[in-house]
């Protein structure tokens, strides 16, 4: 998993539940991210990777290596994934985007979903490709935008939404079926 | 039009899918339109293995390339289907009893959704047990039953609307002479402020519930206000005894209902099938009415199944229930519902019909479960 914000968390603390989370891996400068993560993995042993900019994809390499990785989740990372890397794994590599999409690609989508004041606020699986946030839809899931909705609660919400939709696409990678998909327009 | 229909099987109701299915095919019939819609048929055992309904509904997405999708299957296993639907953008109809409900009602665009509305029912009547002054109630239910949110749903807006549930009682579900109610009956003994029950069994323990209910010698005490299933024909077959509680309830709907679709619908199925209509062909011919409109307003481009939802809600469907509208906020088909009454002591029951009723749908939307749920994910009454 890569990630750099807390829109992961409840991903994270799911996979780590079911046991089937390699490791983890944020950008070394997002030292809150890394402490929250530590904790949620305490006594698990899943090791929580720090990444530099200048080296990231080498070290991810590595990481897929050492850990036995088949499958690869990115939610919120800053850098771009080279092809060398979402590639390697045998299942895939999916990006789990806090925003719908092509609507609301780039960053920062929950501060633009509110900007919008949109009615709905989504969530959007989607395979990795050269490009950032324009790869092949996977699923999308929207929410109710509540008028009492701060950026902090919706950024929460979604990510509870983002966990569950992790939950089912990791089930259907456990299925061992071509992952459905649906091009961008 | 290609339609492909994935049924699930029932050991506890074994007409279910043939009613359901033979529903389907008498709507079309009577429309004229069994050679326009072609239906491809895929079994799914009881709709709760997951892997085994994704790839029979993506053998028919897929392979057989049909033009819409109707899934007679539950939420949970929904999930899981619904990547495969999303990037086919074909319209899917799931169909069901409605005992599970969202916990998010946004839809997704080209899914629509016909049920018999059960847990919106128990969520009418664990407001109607607040609204006739129960303060006091105990739950009662069976193993399999509560695996369903239709109970959370009565309880959870008894609870809300000022009721308390004193005590919950799950059955061991054995349908044979082990059926056992003592736990209850020895709760009710003890605790004379509680002669409320808010019940939700199938129609089969349902009946073994009201028999033996009835010989607990404080059952003329007693007011029980039920789910759906328990307002059946089987579940009631032993009414001419009398019973000695009350009972209140929500039918999503009565084969006395007069209204000319019902008759229809009532004299056509039987016509071609030479059986009665029950609530599995009711949800069939349903679907055949809305594979009806689909087909006439469809101009046999079916790839944008959003776009069909959207024409859907914009237009209404004459029913055997009465007059059905999609609602857009959540793709549901909404239906008028059905009050019915049963007075200790006697054996005509009331039957009261409400048009749709917009404003408790909207209430029973804007409630909903919080928290983690667990429950079954086989199709309600597949078992």
């Amino acid at each position: 998993m890569l990630c750099s914000t807390r829109f992961a968390l409840p991903a994270i603390r799911e996979l780590a539940f079911f046991n089937i989370l390699a490791a983890v891996a944020i950008p070394r400068h997002c030292d809150e991210m890394i402490v929250n993560t530590d904790v949620v993995l305490t006594g698990t042993g899943i090791p929580v990777i720090e990444l530099d900019k200048e080296t990231f994809a080498g070290r991810i390499l590595e990481a897929i290596e050492e850990n036995e990785v088949n499958l690869g989740l990115v939610m919120t990372f800053p850098y771009q994934i080279p092809s060398s890397v979402y590639d390697v794994p045998s299942k895939g590599f999916y990006n789990i985007h806090p925003g719908p999409l092509p609507q609301y690609p780039g960053n920062d989508p929950v501060f633009h979903q509110l900007k919008n004041k949109e009615k709905h606020a989504g969530v959007t699986v989607h395979k990795l490709d050269e490009e950032i946030n324009t790869g092949p839809l996977v699923m999308n899931e929207m929410l109710k935008i509540d008028p009492s909705d701060t950026y902090d609660l919706l950024t929460t919400k979604l990510a509870n939404l983002a966990a569950k939709l992790t939950g089912i696409l990791v089930k259907l990678v456990s299925f061992d079926i071509p992952i459905p998909s649906r091009p961008q327009n | 039009m290609k339609t492909g229909v994935l049924y699930p099987r029932s050991n506890a109701h074994p007409g279910m899918m043939m009613d359901f299915v033979d529903g389907i095919k008498s709507a079309l019939h009577y429309h004229q339109l069994d050679h326009h819609v072609q239906l491809i048929t895929e079994s799914i055992g009881f709709g709760g293995n997951e892997k085994e309904v994704y790839e029979k509904a993506e053998k028919l997405l897929v392979l057989e390339g049909v033009d819409i999708l109707v899934a007679y299957v539950d939420l949970r296993v929904l999930e899981i289907l619904k990547p495969l639907m999303y990037s086919s953008g074909k319209l899917v109809l799931v169909v069901n009893p409605g005992t599970n409900y969202p916990t998010n009602w946004v839809p997704q665009r080209n899914i629509v959704n016909l049920t018999l509305q059960h847990s919106f029912l128990c969520w009418l009547t664990g407001k109607l047990a607040s609204q006739m002054n129960k303060t006091n109630a105990a739950t009662a239910t069976t193993f399999y039953d509560c695996g369903y949110l239709h109970i959370a749903a009565m309880v959870n807006c008894f609870v809300k609307t000022g009721g308390k549930i004193t005590y919950n009682y799950v059955n061991n579900q054995r349908y044979d002479d082990a059926f056992d109610i003592k736990p209850l009956t020895d709760y009710l003994s003890a605790d004379k402020e509680t002669n409320s029950l808010l019940c939700v069994f199938d129609s089969l323990p349902a009946a073994l519930f009201y028999s033996q209910l009835n010989s607990y010698n404080r059952a003329d005490s007693l007011h029980l206000f039920v789910s759906p299933m328990m307002l059946e024909q089987k579940a009631l077959e032993k009414m001419a005894d009398r019973y000695k509680f009350s009972i209140d309830g929500y039918l999503p709907w009565h084969s006395s209902l007069e209204n000319k679709s019902n008759h229809v619908f009532l004299d056509s199925y039987r016509q071609q099938t030479k059986r009665d209509g029950t609530v599995f062909s009711l949800l069939g011919w349903e679907t055949g009415l809305i594979l009806k409109e689909v087909s006439l307003h469809g101009d046999e481009n079916y790839l944008n199944g959003a776009e069909i939802a959207g024409r859907l809600a914009n237009g209404k469907i004459n029913s055997p229930r009465g007059e059905m509208k999609l609602d857009a906020e959540t793709n549901y088909f909404i239906t008028p519902v059905c009050k019915y009454s049963i007075k200790q002591n006697s054996e005509i029951p009331g039957v009261e019909w409400m048009e749709i009723p917009q404003k408790e749908w909207t209430g029973f939307v804007d409630d909903p479960i919080e928290g983690v749920s667990s429950g079954w994910t086989n199709t309600y009454l597949c078992y």
